[in-house]
């Protein structure tokens, strides 16, 4: 009974968090204090659902829009520029290495080629190598039993 | 407090702190006695109660304090300061003010000659 009280607790915060446009310290607190208050209330009303958390604090959009209303409109806007300048940056860096990677990719793809081209070419020059050796080989051996003889 | 202030959020922050002037508080503990002191009239959701709270600890009117209850339960407890009180005499000196001056408004009508 208790785990499904604090899953729905989970839930309604799950869903709180999602409808906040940013998460810093504020936010953070808020949510923490939230949590507090949805248990709070579940440890009063023993037969609470799901339904009973949304009659008692409101859907988890109208909370979060609540905050919204309310909070510090200075200290928002900045954890919101933040954010999107966080955004920027890890989009940008993200970019940057999916480039990188790519040139990367695409250079070793190519040495590979290349490599494989190489070897290829080694391997028949090696063959002839061998071959060239053997005859004259060959024609040493003949030559040494001719002298023997 | 913030330059926006409404009627409502004027409100929100007399309650609070005439509240917190009787005892300390835990937030829902606030929402709660404030909608059932008020007969279900004032019904301040928890969710913008947090926030004016937190204005309320910015300005050190008062401070918050986690107490452990049970087991594993702790709370945000919300105590009263001195800076508080002296918000609060502001606030009641003005809420008394502004409600004689609507009142006095309300009770105005307009007589026969000064219709004309």
């Amino acid at each position: 009974m208790k785990d499904a009280k604090s899953k729905q607790v989970k839930a309604y915060i799950k869903e709180l968090k999602m409808y906040l446009p940013v998460f810093c310290a504020d936010t953070k607190r808020y949510v923490s204090d939230m949590r507090q208050a949805l248990g709070d209330f579940v440890q009063e009303n023993e037969n609470a659902g799901k339904e009973d958390l949304v009659r008692e604090f409101g859907a988890p959009k109208d909370m979060a829009a609540n905050y919204m209303i309310e909070a510090d409109g200075e200290v928002l806007g900045k954890a919101i520029l933040r954010s999107r300048y966080l955004k920027r940056v890890i989009t940008i860096v993200a970019l940057s290495i999916m480039v990188f990677y790519g040139i990367e990719c695409t250079l070793a793809i190519i040495s590979f080629h290349r490599l494989e081209e190489a070897y290829i070419s080694r391997e028949v020059i090696e063959i002839k190598v061998e071959d060239e050796y053997q005859v004259e080989d060959e024609g040493q051996i003949e030559e040494e039993s001719q002298i023997k003889e | 407090m913030n330059e926006k202030s409404n009627f409502r959020r004027g409100s929100v922050e007399l309650l609070i702190l005439y509240l917190l002037s009787q005892k300390d508080y835990y937030g829902y503990e606030l929402s709660v006695v404030i909608r059932e002191k008020s007969n279900g009239v004032l019904d301040i959701p928890v969710g913008s109660l947090y926030p004016a709270l937190y204005k309320l600890i910015d300005l050190g009117y008062i401070t918050d304090y986690k107490k452990q209850i049970g087991k594993r339960l702790t709370r945000v407890y919300y105590h009263m300061e001195q800076e508080g009180f002296k918000r609060l005499d502001i606030l009641l000196k003005d809420y008394t003010l502004t409600t004689e001056a609507i009142q006095n408004v309300l009770k105005y009508q307009i007589t026969g000659e000064e219709g004309k």
